[in-house]
């Protein structure tokens, strides 16, 4: 017969029925913020639950783990929504930080339609985007002076839009916000297939098909391209594979334009 | 969101699957850790941290199996914890609030779960609630009572009612209390 005590019987209870919610005392955020940077070590900004920003810090001009000395790329730039980034990639990482804008508040969901909003310009993109077709919008970087793109994709179920721009000497960096109809993350087919609209296509096209990390995550292994054939995985440092961001990192690390042109407006 | 699929991302270093977590559960760990430690001079955001950062130090024991269960058996620790660190004389005697034993274990005791979940629901609301203030949430009986309005010898005789009720359903399912 086993013994058990109240104590741990208690601990198999969850409190569905007498449970007090004690949302308006807790910032969950900060919560979120504080327990990623300690277990991650790295400053981190977490966006309103419900939305997934994903944040692509371009190097192509930082060669994958070869030449991983202590290069530091930072620097600041803004996008169409208004959101100012501060960003800093370095050989074991990377941080973005501070965000003023809501990108949001570009692609919204209203009465079951898609509505594009950036400035004087309101599209109805419902019937133009599904998660194999993007609608892009250009746009010139107010930082950088380069023509920028907005891509939009997904159905009012689940969709998502990411704003690429150019860093002078650097690369791509895209950055984005995904949603969903009833408030949870969008999926990853979703969110894979408009990043490979904008971005995969062109790198397949010219230097054949991408190469994923090996062991790497199959969530992410998708977006992981080198910006070198010659590079393998093993020169990626091993923290970098653990990391969900650095698909993303790795993905930016290209040279060529990263959108397909046959795409753009 | 289930155990099933998230503890594989978690086991894989998946910080996403992390902030998922936190979005799903991060408020029931607050809750409960608020409501063990009421009116004392306590951090209950820094301790919701501390459970979801032991959380993820301990991911490679991670089991699939009632989560929210397993937080809440976490952030029950860390509040009694935070008590006998403030020297605080515990609601209960000890031995019936803190095994010391890892909690997942227990929370992974599927069998134990369900005569748990049968035996309070054997109980009329009321006892049911007091049951949980008291042996759940660590309320004396004298501040269950008097939150519930009953009378504090009522009070007694309900927990007593329910521990029968307990005993008897888990020795039915082959355990001894």
């Amino acid at each position: 017969m086993t013994e058990i005590k109240i104590s741990q019987l208690m601990d198999n209870y969850t409190d569905n029925e007498f449970f007090i919610d004690e949302e308006s005392e807790v910032n969950m955020d900060k919560i979120k913020e504080n327990v990623i940077e300690n277990v991650s070590g790295k400053k981190t900004k977490i966006k309103p639950a419900a939305k997934i920003m994903i944040a692509v810090a371009a190097a192509a001009a930082l060669a994958v783990g070869a030449t991983a000395a202590a290069a530091v790329i930072s620097g600041q730039l803004s996008d169409a929504s208004g959101s100012i980034y501060n960003y800093e990639v370095h050989e074991d990482g990377y941080n973005i930080s501070a965000t003023a804008g809501n990108q949001a508040d570009i692609l919204t969901l209203e009465d079951g339609r898609l509505i594009f909003r950036l400035g004087d310009n309101t599209t109805d993109v419902t019937d133009l985007i599904d998660n194999q077709t993007p609608y892009i919008y250009a746009y010139t970087n107010a930082d950088t002076g380069r023509k920028s793109y907005i891509v939009l994709g997904g159905t009012p179920e689940e969709y998502c839009m990411v704003d690429f721009s150019y860093l002078d000497g650097i690369g791509w960096s895209g950055y984005g916000c995904m949603d969903s109809i009833d408030g949870n993350a969008v999926s990853a087919d979703v969110e894979e297939d408009v990043v490979r609209i904008s971005f995969r296509k062109s790198y397949v096209r010219e230097n054949g098909e991408v190469h994923p990390v090996e062991g790497g995550w199959p969530y992410h292994s998708h977006f992981i391209v080198f910006s070198d054939g010659q590079v393998t995985s093993t020169d990626v440092p091993d923290n970098w594979r653990d990391e969900c961001m650095d698909a993303w990192l790795l993905n930016a690390m290209l040279s060529v334009d990263m959108i397909d042109p046959a795409l753009l407006p | 969101m289930g155990g099933r699929e998230i503890v594989p991302r978690l086991k894989r270093g998946d910080i996403k699957a992390l902030e998922q977590l936190m979005d799903s559960y991060g408020r029931y760990v607050y809750s409960v850790l608020a409501r063990i430690l009421r009116g004392r001079s306590c951090d209950c955001e820094e301790l919701t941290q501390d459970v979801f950062v032991a959380v993820w130090n301990n991911r490679s024991e991670l089991r699939e199996g009632n989560l929210k269960a397993y937080l809440g058996a976490i952030a029950r620790n860390r509040a009694f914890n935070f008590l006998r660190s403030a020297k605080e004389e515990l609601p209960l005697e000890e031995d019936l609030l803190f095994s010391g034993e890892d909690p997942m274990e227990a929370a992974e005791q599927a069998d134990t779960a369900a005569l748990l979940n049968e035996a309070l629901q054997q109980l009329e609301p009321k006892q049911r609630e007091l049951f949980v203030r008291h042996y759940y949430y660590g309320e004396t009986v004298k501040e269950a009572a008097e939150e519930m309005k009953l009378n504090f010898s009522t009070a007694k005789t309900w927990l007593s009612r329910g521990r029968e009720k307990l005993k008897e359903t888990l020795e039915k399912g082959g355990y001894s209390l």
